[in-house]
């Protein structure tokens, strides 16, 4: 026998004993009726096929507490409303990236890997929570049991939440525009106490909600969710009020040319970084709504 | 060479089966993967096994009634709710949704997508006390039965139990009943909502209905006033008397039966309390254990007299009563001791009054109009010299603490029961100079009060020590809340 030949059949063997060592799976475990990977549904292999193949995005509409901080308390969507939740999202979210020069790439380099749908909205002594992101991973949507595109309200809120998350992604991989704190840098709110500010108040600032008060970052993400989504956006936070003769009109047409300068900024830095042009984004979502 | 590499090769071997060997001896133990997933397959083949499935007599919390659901899981997953819950489109009465069985710290049973479950967990923004992920503790094998905990329950959590359900259980879920309840209605306040703290500061009123007996008191009508809590099936035990309309009753005597909780189930065709209701009325001592309702048939509510809504009137029977109906009501008869008083006048924090028929308080509008609000004060049949008998209107402070009283006035016409009605009139008083423009302020105010409408009806509200009033316009949901 040579000596490879002798080499070879020890190898072998050893091989064989060292896998002999890992028990079977199947021995130790009792017998059930039910498996824990079930057959998916319908409704699964159609999230499977669409967004986890296409984009490399989980959907979770099954409830996991998990998903939300300990104290939260919310529900669930209804199975019925989980497709019409997903065909929202695509018309009016992944549709517009996907038309616009650039957005196919960049949508499909960036999209956050998970997206959460709950039921019902979270109240908190703030008010009520509406939708989360955690560090562009997750995207999470709530009152998706209120479905309705053709009720405003719920479409500002649902549109707000998943441009306005989905725009923490660029500042966070490009960082903000530069010296975008310094536009406005006296307007932002002490921490935890944006929910003071009022509407106009906010606008007087040059921000276009109480919440953007709240840091850069959320300023940043506020301001690119309004621009895209909100149909009347410029008249109500570009253009300054004509004859304006009180101190409160001058403060508002101030704040206004200040959220101008922000836009300017934010426009200039999407194309350089990301080579989209926000106003084509915002054509291509004003055109289904 | 050979030799070596032989050698090397047994030495290799004989490792590697002593090392086989050790892991031998550990073959008993199972993993921790294993003994999670032998858990959770004995709950579910648990939870399948039985052929009818499962019986539950819901209660989410103390204070709450009983929900009855079916429940009959597959094996893959899915299962099929039944309930007695009724809602618009009706459809927590037979559902078919995902379940899951986590295992980490404890073995959860997880209701995945909404149900009635989930209907009753977002109840009262979530506070309801229903819940969705129950926490397995136990096979009652002498019962037959689950055991479960409620997951997310802070204090003591609530206890479910799983029974073992019959054939045609089905039937007995009182989904007749439940659907004639949900469409009680009614003009009933809301309750203060303060939106700068964003809650409620003081809560609102159930559907009070007015149940007559006839000829159940020697002869005379019975009427009994209970506030139904159709949500969390709660009834609450207004008031009792002699007579046939709110007027009669109110004007005799009545006897208060103390706003006591009673909850209650649903079964076949009837309301069954878990605790009988128990009081006298002219002489005669009642005890309400159950109220069926055979029928319904739309009827006006027409407590705004501008805009009457659609409402129903209820018809059944109670146990040794007899034949009832059962209609909408705002009598009450606490309410109906707010009566003019000729030595001081009501008050009431601004904050206290609601405005735009939603229950959000006005107060912020009010300052709008007047920046150095104080209190609202209600003048009815407030005997001072120099003073109106009837005006409404608010006290103003100034930064020195000066006030002055901005108030309009009005007459009331009528008085029934509870209800009053009041004309507003174009005369202002003011007990001070006022600054200009301010008559137009309050009258705006007022208006707004009264759009729609001009009678009140005078809810009295339980808090110890005080005597309080909440005042209900019906045809726009405002209210204003004053203190005697």
């Amino acid at each position: 026998m040579k000596t490879s030949n002798i080499i070879f059949l020890a190898a072998s063997l050893f091989l064989v004993f060292l896998s002999g060592c890992y028990p079977e799976d199947s021995i130790n475990v009792p017998k059930t009726d039910v498996e824990d990977d079930l057959n998916p549904t319908e409704l699964d292999q159609y999230i499977e096929d669409n967004f986890t193949k296409e984009y490399g995005v989980a959907i979770r509409y099954k409830f996991v507490d998990r998903y939300v901080s300990p104290g939260q308390r919310v529900t669930p969507p209804r199975l019925e409303n989980v497709k019409p939740m997903l065909d929202f999202i695509d018309k009016y979210w992944v549709g517009p990236y996907l038309a616009v020069e650039n957005g196919n790439e960049f949508f499909r380099d960036h999209v956050p890997a998970e997206f959460i749908l709950l039921g019902g909205v979270i109240y908190t002594s703030r008010g009520i929570l509406l939708g989360t992101a955690d560090a562009g991973a997750r995207i999470t949507l709530l009152n998706v049991n209120s479905i309705d595109p053709e009720d405003e309200e719920w479409l500002d809120q649902q549109l707000g939440t998943i441009y306005h998350e989905f725009a923490h992604i660029v500042h966070q991989l490009y960082k903000l525009p530069t010296d975008y704190e310094k536009i406005s840098p006296q307007g932002y709110s002490s921490s935890g106490s944006w929910f003071n500010v009022s509407e106009n108040e906010a606008i007087a600032r040059g921000f276009v909600s109480p919440y953007a008060t709240s840091s850069p970052n959320e300023d940043f993400a506020e301001l690119v969710a309004f621009y895209v989504y909100f149909t009347d956006f410029e008249e109500k936070y570009l253009t300054p009020e004509e004859n304006c003769n009180t101190a409160e009109c001058e403060r508002m047409n101030e704040g206004k040319e200040k959220i101008n300068q922000k836009l300017v900024a934010i426009k200039e830095h999407y194309l350089n970084v990301t080579g989209l042009d926000l106003d084509e984004l915002r054509k291509e979502l004003q055109k289904l709504l | 060479m050979i030799n070596r590499i032989f050698i090397f090769l047994v030495i290799s071997f004989v490792l590697t089966l002593s090392a086989c060997e050790e892991d031998k001896s550990n073959e008993d133990i199972e993993t921790v993967e294993s003994r999670q997933k032998a858990a959770k397959t004995e709950l579910i083949n648990e939870l399948i096994a039985p052929a009818d499935g499962w019986r539950i007599s819901y209660v989410p919390a103390d204070l709450t009634g009983v929900y009855t659901v079916l429940l009959k899981f597959d094996a893959n997953g899915q299962v099929t709710i039944q309930s007695d819950v009724s809602t618009d489109d009706q459809d927590f009465f037979n559902q078919t949704i995902p379940y899951r069985i986590d295992i980490l710290n404890e073995t959860k049973l997880v209701f995945e997508t909404y149900a009635v479950f989930h209907y009753l967990f977002e109840l009262n923004q979530a506070t309801f006390g229903g819940e969705f992920q129950f926490v397995f503790k136990l096979k009652d094998t002498t019962n037959n039965t689950l055991v479960f905990e409620s997951a997310s329950d802070t204090g003591v959590p609530s206890v479910i139990t799983f029974e073992r359900a019959n054939p045609g259980d089905d039937q007995l879920l009182a989904k007749d009943v439940s659907t004639m309840l949900n469409k009680m209605a009614g003009p009933t306040p809301f309750g203060i909502y303060d939106p700068g703290s964003g809650q409620f500061i003081l809560g609102g009123e159930p559907i009070v209905q007015h149940i007559l007996a006839p000829g159940a008191v020697n002869g005379e009508d019975l009427s009994v006033f209970f506030g139904f809590y159709t949500g969390s099936r709660i009834v609450e035990a207004r008031f009792a008397g002699v007579g046939t309309t709110e007027e009669e009753v109110l004007e005799g005597q009545t006897v208060n039966l103390d706003r006591e909780f009673y909850a209650y189930s649903l079964q076949n065709n009837s309301i069954i309390f878990e605790t009988p209701v128990s009081f006298s009325v002219g002489g005669k001592a009642f005890e309400i254990t159950s109220i069926a309702l055979t029928d319904f048939a739309e009827a006006t509510v027409d407590f705004c007299m501008t805009e009457p809504e659609d409402g129903v009137k209820y018809t059944g029977s109670i146990p040794g009563i007899g034949n009832i109906t059962m209609e909408t009501s705002l009598a009450d008869d606490k309410g109906a001791t707010f009566v003019p008083q000729a030595d001081d006048f009501y008050s009431v924090n601004p904050l206290f009054i609601s405005t735009g028929g939603n229950g959000a308080s006005g107060e912020a509008s009010f300052e709008e109009k007047f920046n150095d609000l104080g209190g609202f004060i209600f003048y009815y049949g407030y005997e001072v010299e120099g003073e109106p008998l009837y005006a409404m209107g608010f006290s103003l402070i100034d930064s020195e603490g000066n006030s002055r009283l901005v108030m309009r006035k009005f007459e009331p016409t009528t008085t029934v029961g509870n209800k009053i009605t009041i004309n507003l009139l174009d005369e202002y008083y003011f007990d001070k100079t006022p600054d200009e423009g301010d008559d137009e302020k309050i009258k705006e105010i007022t208006d707004e009060l009264f759009d729609g409408g001009n009678d009140l009806y005078a809810i009295d509200i339980p808090i110890d020590d005080l005597t309080v009033y909440r005042l209900f316009n019906p045809c726009n949901f405002n209210e204003i809340i004053l203190v005697k």
